[in-house]
């Protein structure tokens, strides 16, 4: 079963997120921030991380770093408003990932995610 | 010096009065000082001491200064200094005196201000505005997250609950949320890099006249007063452009909303010799807008450049703020006024100096 990380800071994106994601077929955590969604990384692994830009402690940025740098065929979908689009994608170095801009329109995302998981099913991806 | 060598003064836009150092009587004057009623009415003005031509107190002031200038045999520059001359009339100038020792005269050069105090105004507090912006933008950053909160759980809501009350009540929720967020977007929008290039201002005033509507509004006489002597202005025409209709469309609803007889003034002419952010530009175009609307409500007059700022029901304010953004990349100066039952904007761009001010640091 496909497993989505989910790290935003704001509760409320997380139950949203995580009630319109929720289906048989896919198992969702959620983190508050990167530092903590980093430490689960050393004992599991998920088929998609979706994750915010603004977090206290760890910026979004690092997290990408950090996840482009150990495990580069993981995808990522970033969340965040248009304005900081630029700087996140100079951050991850021009890399392909894909994104949701704030404020979400939750069918949307759900379509951006299915799609994120299934080209990562079909590249084989990296699990 | 004799009348002759004086004569050549006579050419400056710089208000010239000379002095003689011991007595400060008045020794020649240029035609721009008489232009701007140093002598008022009187023709003679030889053997007339400076002071007897100002108001008492500005005479002891002015006095003052030429008595410092002279025993520190230099130069003395008083910046939005306030003259009022024996008729009572007041002015703001910038004031530079001079005491030439082997001559023994001084000098006094003045150049008026009063006409662009509004402008100047308006840089003063550029950096309060800038403040504004910046938690403007901040704010409406802010803003997104919790939108993504609403609506997300409007739309869960809206898969669960299918009868008819709380679909029409998700939806309204859903709704304004994507309201709220363009308001907040058209304050986030990046500004795009200019991009420089000679234009011409009269075709870019028809296309703003096209894509503000105003040609196509019932009963709205334009006015259209062109300078055809107006050289190509350099700068970002599309920007230009939008920052036009922007005001354009401000005068267009002010009077076809509320005038009887709604009239949309556009003029364009050359302006000399004014300041704009503490430099003296020498050729500026100056385009006029104006329309016979109610005004600007006084509550908000000085604060109609800030973003959210609006005297419109559902304006978002962003429309004059952008404006003036734009303008000041162009290193120009928007200012208004209310005269004869007109709303009238002016917007001034230096097209002597390619070297734009404000377009290194947009």
């Amino acid at each position: 079963m496909p497993k989505i990380w989910i790290a935003d800071d704001d509760e409320a994106i997380r139950m949203v997120l995580e009630e319109g994601l929720k289906s048989d077929e896919l198992e969702i955590s959620t983190f508050s921030d990167g530092e903590s969604l980093i430490d689960a990384l050393n004992s599991d692994k998920p088929d998609l991380i979706i994750s915010d830009i603004k977090m206290p402690g760890m910026h979004g940025y690092d997290l990408l770093k950090h996840i482009k740098n150990n495990f580069e065929k993981l995808p990522v979908i970033i969340m965040t408003a248009f304005t900081d689009m630029q700087a996140a994608i100079d951050a991850y170095g021009g890399g392909a990932f894909e994104y949701i801009p704030k404020p979400f329109d939750l069918e949307e995302a759900i379509l951006t995610v299915n799609k994120a998981l299934e080209e990562h099913h079909e590249i084989g991806g990296a699990s | 010096m004799n009348t002759s060598d004086f004569q050549a003064f006579d050419h400056l836009n710089t208000e010239i009065i000379i002095l003689d150092a011991q007595s400060f009587e008045i020794v020649g004057i240029n035609d721009a000082a008489k232009a701007a009623n140093w002598i008022g009415e009187s023709p003679r003005f030889d053997g007339q001491k400076i002071s007897s031509l100002l108001e008492e107190e500005t005479g002891q002031q002015f006095n003052k200064i030429l008595i410092k200038t002279r025993a520190n045999t230099g130069s003395v520059t008083k910046r939005d200094f306030e003259i009022t001359y024996l008729s009572g009339l007041t002015r703001t100038i910038d004031l530079t005196i001079t005491f030439s020792d082997k001559k023994n005269l001084i000098f006094i050069e003045a150049v008026s201000i009063d006409n662009l105090n509004k402008i100047i105004d308006s840089t003063r507090s550029f950096s309060t505005q800038k403040i504004a912006a910046g938690l403007a933008r901040t704010l409406a950053h802010e803003v997104k997250n919790p939108l993504s909160g609403i609506k997300g759980s409007a739309q869960i809501l809206k898969t669960k609950y299918v009868d008819d009350f709380s679909t029409k009540f998700l939806k309204i929720i859903e709704e304004e949320t994507d309201r709220l967020n363009e308001i907040v977007t058209r304050i986030l929008t990046p500004a795009k890099k200019p991009t420089f290039e000679y234009f011409n201002l009269h075709e870019s005033l028809q296309r703003v006249l096209a894509l503000s509507n105003a040609e196509t509004q019932d009963g709205l006489s334009i006015e259209r007063d062109y300078d055809p002597s107006i050289p190509e202005i350099y700068g970002d025409k599309n920007l230009f452009i939008q920052a036009l209709i922007n005001v354009t469309q401000n005068a267009v609803h002010a009077c076809t909303n509320f005038a009887e007889k709604p009239q949309l003034g556009i003029q364009t002419k050359v302006s000399y010799r004014q300041p704009i952010n503490g430099t003296i530009h020498n050729t500026l175009a100056e385009i006029i807008i104006s329309d016979n609307g109610p005004g600007i409500n006084p509550e908000i007059e000085d604060q109609i450049f800030f973003p959210m700022i609006s005297g419109k029901e559902n304006g978002s304010g962003i429309g004059l703020s952008i404006s003036q953004d734009i303008v000041r990349i162009h290193g120009g100066a928007i200012s208004f006024e209310r005269k004869d039952g007109q709303t009238i904007f002016s917007i001034l761009i230096p097209i002597s100096n390619t070297n734009i001010q404000g377009a290194k640091s947009a």
